[in-house]
């Protein structure tokens, strides 16, 4: 959260994207304006940040990730799936982790270690049915309030950027 | 001093959310012990033995991660601003990028040092890496405007020493992104051309290194991200679903899709 960002680099910034946006508009980059920008505080963030929830159907796949006999799967912007593929003929979806903020993942000895934004999380999920939040490490990365999603082709402009406000999230709260 | 500094960091920032945003790719952790899992071409986190490395677009950030529950911070380097895919790969690192491939040697796990880049056109990159064979698919991303000079092709580079990596050959793809390669079996994903299977064979003739690839499936119907192969177990990220098939014969047989 140390990142500062100068009057003339805000300057810069807008210019550079409202040239480009004009620009490279056919260029497959897609603008996501400011009706999805939302801010949250960063006590908000690090309670409500990653949630094990019921498993839901697959919208936008992105990364995908084996380990054993569990198959995790990026919901780009939303956060990673669970799934048992013990049977890959009839593989179940046993959760959905939310998460704020994330572009990766990797799991060793059944840890699951994923970003969300500036903070590594680590999760438990040796056992499928009770997937827990381990540990939190804060200001792991810096912060990039203009993240991109993953790889995926939009450039998110969400204007100045207001630290006071918190974190900016991409996507609903 | 600072300001000048933000705004020229902003600026090539800017350029490089725009280059990066072309396309669209990334990587993955593939040769990592059987205690860790294994990612797609895509991944941006590898783990390797106790360390787990991580790249944004300025930085290499290396955790260890030997207890779980106190993950610690070792060490961040700095790492080309355009910086897409991570893999990890024997003592090395390979490191896609808009602009090349960097390769990074991690003998001492905390501080791995950069020992060669391979350069090339402007394009979308992710690299996976085995039996010493590197392959880097470029993707100029059809739409893109600077593209125009780009390049839509695999390479396939001799990387026996990682210090001097050596192009073998370059072989003209239409739109490939994430790839993925286990055995003598190499997995392509061709944008609208669907994913590309090619039989891999590869010849020493006293020190110079020949890969030759045979097709051996396509299967068009398929809108690939990213794949993973391994044991015989292929997974696809399919944009709305996930697609798996085995490949202990070909023609592959499809095992199902998740929704």
């Amino acid at each position: 959260m140390k990142k500062t960002v100068s009057i003339t680099a805000l300057f810069m910034r807008t210019l550079f994207s409202t040239t480009l946006l004009w620009a490279f508009n056919g260029c497959g980059i897609e603008y996501r304006d400011n009706p999805n920008c939302n801010y949250i505080s960063l006590e908000e963030f690090r309670s409500n940040g990653v949630e094990i929830v019921e498993p839901k159907e697959i919208s936008q796949a992105g990364k995908i990730y084996v380990y054993k006999n569990t198959l995790l799967v990026q919901e780009v912007d939303q956060g990673i799936h669970v799934i048992d593929n013990s049977d890959k003929k009839n593989p179940i979806p046993k959760a959905f982790i939310k998460i704020m903020g994330n572009l990766d993942m990797a799991v060793k000895e059944g840890y699951l270690y994923i970003d969300s934004y500036m903070d590594l999380v680590v999760l438990d999920i040796n056992n499928l049915e009770q997937i827990n939040i381990v540990n939190r490490k804060e200001n792991t990365f810096s912060y990039d309030p203009y993240q991109r999603a993953g790889n995926f082709s939009y450039y998110f402009d969400c204007g100045e950027y207001n630290q006071s406000k918190g974190i900016l999230v991409r996507g609903a709260k | 001093m600072k300001n000048i500094m933000n705004t020229k960091m902003l600026l090539t920032l800017s350029l490089a959310s725009l280059f990066v945003a072309c396309g669209g790719s990334s990587n993955s952790s593939s040769s990592s012990s059987s205690s860790s899992g294994q990612g797609g071409s895509m991944a941006r986190f590898a783990i390797s033995g106790d360390y787990l490395y991580t790249i944004n677009e300025r930085e290499m950030n290396i955790l260890e991660i030997k207890d779980a529950s106190k993950p610690k911070k070792v060490s961040k380097i700095h790492v080309p601003f355009d910086v897409e895919t991570l893999f990890s790969y024997n003592n090395t690192l390979y490191v896609g990028s808009n602009s090349g491939m960097y390769i990074y040697d991690k003998s001492t796990p905390t501080q791995p040092t950069r020992i060669a880049e391979f350069s090339h056109a402007q394009s979308c990159d992710p690299v996976v890496v085995a039996d010493d064979v590197a392959y880097v698919t470029l993707n100029q991303g059809s739409e893109c405007w600077m593209g125009r000079g780009g390049v839509n092709r695999l390479e396939i580079v001799d990387v026996k020493t990682p210090s001097n990596p050596k192009l073998i050959k370059a072989i003209d793809m239409f739109e490939p992104s994430g790839l993925g390669v286990d055995g003598n079996n190499l997995f392509i994903c061709d944008g609208s051309n669907g994913l590309r299977v090619y039989g891999i064979s590869k010849k020493d003739n006293n020190g110079t290194v020949d890969v030759s690839l045979t097709p051996k499936e396509s299967l068009t119907n398929i809108d690939c991200y990213d794949v993973i192969a391994q044991k015989k177990h292929l997974v696809i990220s399919n944009d709305k679903n996930i697609r798996q098939f085995s490949y202990e014969t070909f023609p592959m047989e499809e095992l199902g899709q998740i929704k």
